[in-house]
């Protein structure tokens, strides 16, 4: 398992694992890292290091998920994260995949009735992101308190937005059929993993730290 | 799933060795049981020296086309492997058993019956399990168990998913 500490010379990492330039990205780090440590980074960029790290770690593993480190970190941290998270799903991720969809549709001309199915399955996906992005707006930034219920509905709709990008996912790679572009298919599909991986990494940040904290402050 | 690997061999440095690769290289916490063991449970793959294969023909032979046989000297029969090969060869051959042990878990029919078919038209069209059920007139607990295979068959969870499959495949509701 690669782990990322403050004093990690950035560069190697991203040739080795070009998927983290877009959380760098969203901390106010662009390429053209040098040598510079991670550390060295966040001097220039105001951002806790150690926190940074840890959010990259969690980010790169799938099986690791520091709980009581993250907790020790102040959760307005995490939820600017998650914030920062979500504008890039609206700005970047799910345009460059609509982008990459719509120009396979216009090759296509309209031949491949699947593509266009598919195409609406994204569109509706699309919606229910931008939905939730819009209710974390609300949720994260008040931070009111909320009901069990109503933390309930907002895991479960998490759960959801993470099943139907696998569908989608699977669609394109067990079901599609007729003729299609490879290369933008292609692109569509490491367009939606890389959303995908993003969305259930931040799901465990959701469902491990922020839901039980916005719980513990209705409590009080 | 993780397939249960078993690994019987008298020498220790080489059972421990065998555990360490499963455990390094594909994420597979294996058994190491005493060559005469009897307490060895039904596995997907066995790994024993030629020693204890040959002494326990009873146990080995029914499990031939799952068990892997490892030689001092080097061995032509595809069963064997020589513990002198190269790591390279070792992992060649872990991971195709492996990977036939998932494919025999896997090889259940992918496509849809016809009454799988039938309850997904319905799930596509929106009606509930007790509609489906009450349409079809069976129980709902069968409709719930064909909507689990036709979600592994297809590997589709959302019902939005499963409805764009229908609609990709023709199967709708006929008024």
């Amino acid at each position: 398992m690669l782990l990322i500490t403050p004093e990690t010379r950035i560069a190697d990492t991203v040739i080795a694992h070009p998927e983290i330039i877009t959380v760098l990205n969203r901390f106010g780090i662009d390429l053209g890292l040098g040598d510079n440590t991670l550390a060295g980074l966040c001097r220039v960029t105001d951002v806790n290091p150690e926190f940074l790290a840890t959010i990259l770690n969690t980010f790169l593993n799938r099986d690791y998920f520091p709980e009581s480190r993250l907790r020790s970190f102040d959760i307005s941290l995490i939820v600017r994260y998650l914030m920062m998270a979500n504008n890039s799903y609206a700005h970047f991720h799910l345009p460059t995949i609509e982008r990459h969809f719509g120009m396979m549709l216009a090759k296509d001309n309209g031949a491949n009735n699947n593509l266009a199915l598919m195409f609406g399955f994204f569109k509706e996906l699309q919606a229910e992101i931008a939905g939730r992005i819009e209710d974390d707006s609300r949720l994260l930034a008040e931070t009111k308190p909320l009901s069990h219920s109503q933390v309930q509905a907002m895991h479960n709709a998490d759960a959801l937005i993470e099943d139907k990008l696998l569908d989608l996912l699977t669609m394109m790679v067990k079901h599609l059929s007729g003729d299609y572009d490879r290369r933008l298919c292609q692109a569509v599909i490491m367009g939606i993993v890389g959303l995908r991986h993003d969305v259930v990494n931040n799901n465990r940040l959701r469902v491990r730290l922020l839901y039980p904290s916005i719980q513990a402050q209705s409590k009080i | 799933m993780t397939p249960q690997v078993a690994i019987l061999c008298s020498d220790t440095l080489q059972a421990q060795g065998l555990a360490a690769m499963l455990s390094n290289y594909f994420g597979i916490e294996a058994t190491i049981a005493a060559p005469e063991s009897n307490e060895v449970g039904d596995c997907g793959l066995y790994l024993v020296d030629a020693g204890t294969y040959a002494s326990r023909p009873a146990f080995f032979l029914p499990r031939r086309g799952r068990t892997v046989i490892i030689t001092d000297t080097p061995a032509a029969a595809p069963d064997c492997i020589c513990s002198r090969q190269p790591l390279e060869d070792w992992l060649e051959l872990l991971q195709r058993r492996i990977d036939g042990l998932s494919n025999v878990a896997a090889a259940a029919p992918s496509e849809l019956s016809q009454r799988e078919r039938d309850v997904l038209t319905l799930v596509a069209s929106g009606l509930s399990n007790k509609a489906i059920a009450d349409r079809l007139c069976i129980s709902v607990n069968t409709v719930l168990t064909h909507r689990k295979n036709i979600v592994a068959k297809l590997g589709i969870r959302s019902i939005s998913g499963l409805s764009l499959y229908a609609l990709m495949h023709g199967y709708t509701i006929e008024h």
